[in-house]
């Protein structure tokens, strides 16, 4: 027995007094063949640890997607885990590994001076437009939009029912801040590519071309289905955190009630924006997964280059100089 | 076409990875790694530490003499 390095400890010499469990998870080295054997993954990136081969497949995977385009507008992280939530503990499902993506702030634009421009080529290509935009950006993450704002208008409105006082509370003038243009119906597709030909403003004509492609970007793959488990798992989660905040005008009505209502946004934890489950050792499952990302990411790069086509919106996005 | 590095490349990391699931990869012949992949050798630590615990309490314990007149337990 030796001396240890405290008096009054004795130790065994050349036995280690502590361990730390570092072990691959085999689902993990199971993705990573999967992941070789199907192309996605880079040999050359192997350098004898699964964690590090995978980060790095990720990441190549994102980057031949768009990250760079991604990063104008938006936050995001990528996950491998095995867990569908980010705080779970327990293995539900000990054959899968989850692959998440989850929104570190939501992005920001002003759309009002889109509105503007559009409504002076035709009435209804403002709403037009703004649903292209939105029912893209939301198969894949979720917008915060005037629908949300309405929403939590509505209901902060039902909560105080019956109160004394009901005038002491002041809520966000959301439908004040939307449009006329906004309440009208939107042109069919058809309707639109014919409109869109004969469309002479050339910035007009770009933002209309550029949300028909989201669209069309946005449905080349579905989005992930997700399992009865996982949907349980992810039962008592807040709804996912928004990728972007979509308002008409700097500080208008969308906009309070958005900081308003993020105050509790992280009251539970939130659901992820995407969540595909794989099954490592299957090709088919590891495939699809992937591509789904690869679907999330096209779409939320086309959005990115649609959104430096606004006019006016990055003064009125970021004129404080401020993000969401 | 591939060149012969990269299919050597790739048959190398696939053969890596391979030995790491089967467990027959050197670093998952640690005795950490060893005792992550088998339930037996888990269980037989468990019962194990139980024993030295166990153990530990019995030779904690002081024999006290009994009093005149009880009989011992049958």
């Amino acid at each position: 027995m030796g001396q240890g390095s405290v008096a009054l400890l004795p130790r065994l010499d050349g036995v280690a007094v502590e361990h730390q469990i570092g072990g691959e998870d085999p689902r993990a080295s199971l993705l990573a063949r999967t992941l070789t054997e199907l192309g996605i993954a880079n040999p050359g990136d192997w350098q004898g640890g699964v964690p590090r081969y995978l980060l790095d497949t990720l990441e190549r995977w994102i980057t031949l997607h768009g990250s760079n385009a991604i990063r104008e507008q938006f936050s995001l992280h990528a996950t491998l885990r095995s867990n569908p939530g980010l705080y779970g503990s327990e293995n539900i499902d000990p054959a899968r590994l989850y692959l998440a993506v989850e929104a570190d702030a939501a992005g920001y634009i002003a759309i009002g001076p889109t509105v503007d421009l559009l409504k002076e080529v035709h009435p209804q290509l403002p709403v037009t437009f703004y649903r292209l935009l939105i029912g893209a950006l939301g198969r894949w993450a979720r917008p915060y939009d005037y629908q949300d704002a309405l929403e939590r208008v509505e209901m902060w409105k039902e909560w105080i029912e019956g109160e004394e006082n009901p005038e002491q509370y002041e809520f966000p003038d959301v439908e004040g801040c939307i449009p006329a243009e906004m309440r009208m119906e939107p042109l069919d597709t058809e309707s639109l590519r014919d409109l869109t030909n004969g469309i002479k403003d050339g910035a007009a004509r770009r933002l209309i071309q550029a949300a028909l492609d989201l669209d069309q970007v946005s449905r080349q793959v579905n989005p992930p289905e997700i399992s009865e488990e996982a949907r349980e798992a992810l039962m008592d989660c807040n709804p996912p955190l928004p990728a972007i905040l979509v308002c008409f005008r700097h500080q208008d009505g969308v906009v309070a009630a958005f900081d308003e209502d993020s105050q509790a946004m992280l009251e539970t934890e939130p659901e992820p924006s995407f969540l595909a489950e794989i099954v490592p050792a299957d090709a088919a499952s590891v495939r699809k997964a992937f591509d789904s990302l690869a679907g999330l990411c096209e779409t939320l790069a086309t959005a990115s280059r649609l959104m430096t086509l606004l006019p006016g919106s990055q003064e009125e996005g970021h004129q404080d100089g401020s993000s969401h | 076409m591939r060149t012969p590095t990269i299919c050597t490349r790739r048959e190398a990391v696939l053969d890596e990875l391979t030995q790491l699931i089967e467990g027959r990869h050197p670093r998952c012949q640690t005795i950490i790694a060893r005792f992550l992949r088998d339930p037996e050798f888990q269980q037989a630590s468990e019962l194990l530490a139980k024993a030295i615990e166990e153990e530990q309490r019995r030779r904690r314990s002081a024999v006290i003499n009994l009093p005149p007149g009880w009989l011992l337990p049958v």
